[in-house]
């Protein structure tokens, strides 16, 4: 690890450092498009913080990225609230929403969530369609974008790129530090072993409902962002649509765990490949994002399990105890298939 | 310091405690013993409250434990480990032991810090070790310093020499007698290993198909022909 742990810091240092210098060396047009990869992985940012600390998998947070960007984009335009507060408000209404769909979690794991957050992201469409008047429904409705402050030397795209840009590092800084608090090492060893977590005083309850209003709010943050940077949010927009989910979820399987990497590249495949695939036949390019999340998933050792975050192995892992051995007496009142495949976490 | 009073726990069909009743006093070691299946997980797994029995009553210095939450139990200072170590692999070795030394921080109990814990245990040098991979001496001894640095009062020990080499053994068994002068504990342990118990605990309870079938003395527990019948008979 002691050699690991540098090499690593500089290759983030490096990353961030690319990532400043990059609005200064292409045109407007790939700025923007940077832009909007920069939105997308703060989106996949929030998610990987619920699959990473719990191993659970949400198609809802489209739902999210649509509620950050319409209560943003509406109280701009009809309630003429000033851009950094509405901003703020559609992060934290995504975080209300996201404590509430949180309790559900509580009780249903695993696929049972998938459906649950499935009902939500395909609900979304609908209520922005009924309540037209305001939010422009399928037409859309144009937000006012980020401008530069006045005697800025940058230009309008830089100056998203960098606002969008410094949101990402604060989210992925947030995660990291939280993965070093208390509360993470509680969330990671409730991921780990429910019960012997409670047996050291984890709380399950607050701590899931807390990670996934979380998640919910980092991804509503890049809800808000797509609204000040794209100036027009639709209820088509696929982002808003169960399509959006499916994007976050294949850009974070493809990424993997790292919290700045992960998303970032993530990301940028989920956002360039299907796009260079529509060049040639534009009916193909969602299915891509479906065949590629499939492929990438039966390809992970661990399937949705191996996206959790994990102490790096220091050592090749023998096994003490072949599994068989092991068979042991759980107590009957739990029904975590998700530790199944894992001998170590047995209770006796 | 700790009652169990007529304990009964039936899982669908299995009576796995019957009446179950003893007391462990502060300060001594309790060691509660007998076959396989007797039902002494279940008496932990309650007494955790991961568990709650069909009736009977449980109490901690006075405290009535069936109302507490199992997340509550160790900020009153009551740690254990588990018969088939349940370490976190997602934390190196260390965040096992800070999991510990957090509870004693939010009870705001005097605890051994976590390198002194590490170091006690002699698991320094495996501080930023993944607990995947350990041998399993080791991960005992991690499962023993997670506990110890929640600053308990009271430790639960679920076979601590279980699958241990000879060697071993001994070396926990003088860990554990180190520790508990050291930190004043009072130690319920539940162990096959004959010698080990013997020659740690001031009182033996003896169970047998969820039932207590003994309880006192070591020397005593021994030569009693039901506790006899009952190993031979398994
Ligand atoms: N979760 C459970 N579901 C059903 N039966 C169980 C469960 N846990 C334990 N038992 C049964 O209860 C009895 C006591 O088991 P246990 O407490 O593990 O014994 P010991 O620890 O003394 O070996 C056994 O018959 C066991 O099969
Ligand atoms: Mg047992």
């Amino acid at each position: 690890m002691s050699e690991s742990r540098p090499v690593r810091a500089a290759a983030n240092a490096a990353l961030v450092l690319a990532l400043v210098l990059v609005p200064l060396f292409f045109e407007p047009f790939r700025v923007t498009q940077f832009t909007q990869i920069l939105v997308v992985a703060i989106a996949v940012a929030g998610l990987n913080l619920l699959t990473g600390f719990t191993g659970q998998v949400s198609v809802g947070h489209s739902a999210f990225f649509g509620i950050g960007a319409y209560v943003t984009g509406v109280l701009i335009v009809h309630a003429g609230v000033p851009m950094t507060a509405a901003i703020i408000a559609g992060t934290l209404s995504g975080g209300i929403a996201g404590a509430l769909f949180g309790i559900p979690s509580l009780r249903i794991k695993g696929t049972h969530l998938a459906i649950v957050t499935l009902v939500l992201a395909a609900s979304l469409p609908a209520v922005l369609s009924t309540f037209s008047e305001i939010t422009g429904g399928t037409e859309g409705l144009r937000v006012p974008r980020i401008t530069p402050p006045r005697g800025s030397f940058l230009a309008a795209d830089q100056t998203r790129y960098y606002v969008v840009l410094g949101a990402l590092l604060l989210v992925v800084l947030g995660v990291f530090m939280l993965d070093r608090s208390r509360t993470g090492r509680a969330l990671r060893a409730l991921g780990d072993n429910e019960i012997a977590a409670v047996t050291y005083g984890v709380r399950p309850m607050r701590l899931r409902i807390g990670v996934f209003a979380a998640s919910s709010t980092i991804t509503a943050l890049a809800g808000a962002l797509f609204a000040v940077t794209s100036g027009f949010i639709s209820s088509t927009t696929s982002y808003m649509t169960i399509v959006g989910s499916i994007v976050f979820l294949t850009a974070l399987v493809i990424g993997g765990r790292a919290l700045l990497a992960g998303p970032l590249a993530g990301a940028a495949i989920a956002e360039l490949l299907p796009a260079q695939i529509s060049r040639y036949s534009p009916e193909w390019a969602n299915f891509a994002y479906g065949a590629i999340l499939i492929a990438l998933l039966l390809l992970a050792p661990g399937g949705i399990s191996s996206l959790r975050f994990r102490r790096r192995r220091s050592h090749p892992a023998p096994h003490v105890l072949p599994a068989p051995l092991q068979q042991e007496e759980t107590p009957h009142d739990t029904d975590d298939t998700r530790d199944q495949a894992q001998p170590t976490t047995r209770i006796g | 310091m700790l009652r169990v009073e007529r304990l009964s726990l039936a899982f669908r069909g299995v009576q796995a405690l019957r009446d179950v009743t003893f007391e462990v006093a502060a300060g001594g070691v309790t060691a509660l013993i007998g076959p396989n299946g007797a039902g002494k997980t279940t008496m932990f797994n309650c007494i955790s409250r991961i568990l709650t029995p069909d009736s009977g009553a449980l109490s901690l210095d006075g405290i009535d434990l069936i109302g507490v939450r199992a997340s509550r139990l160790p900020e009153l200072g009551v740690a254990r480990t588990f018969q088939h170590a349940a370490l976190f692999p997602s934390l190196d070795v260390r965040g096992n032991v800070r999991i510990g030394a957090d509870v004693a921080r939010h009870a705001s109990r005097p605890a051994l810090p976590v390198d002194e814990t590490l170091e006690l245990l002699r698991l320094s040098a495996d501080a930023s070790r993944s607990t995947e991979g350990l041998p399993l001496g080791t991960k005992k001894r991690v499962e023993l310093a997670r506990a110890l640095a929640s600053g308990p009062h009271l430790l639960l020990l679920d076979e601590p020499a279980g699958g241990l080499t000879h060697e071993e053994v001994g070396e926990m068994r003088d860990t554990l007698l180190a520790v508990k002068e050291r930190l004043g504990l009072t130690i319920l342990l539940v162990e096959h290993h004959v010698q080990m118990v013997m020659s740690m605990s001031s009182h033996v309870v003896v169970m047998s198909s969820g039932e207590v079938i003994a309880d006192g003395a070591p020397s005593d527990v021994r030569s009693d022909p039901r506790v006899i019948s009952a190993y031979l008979g398994s």
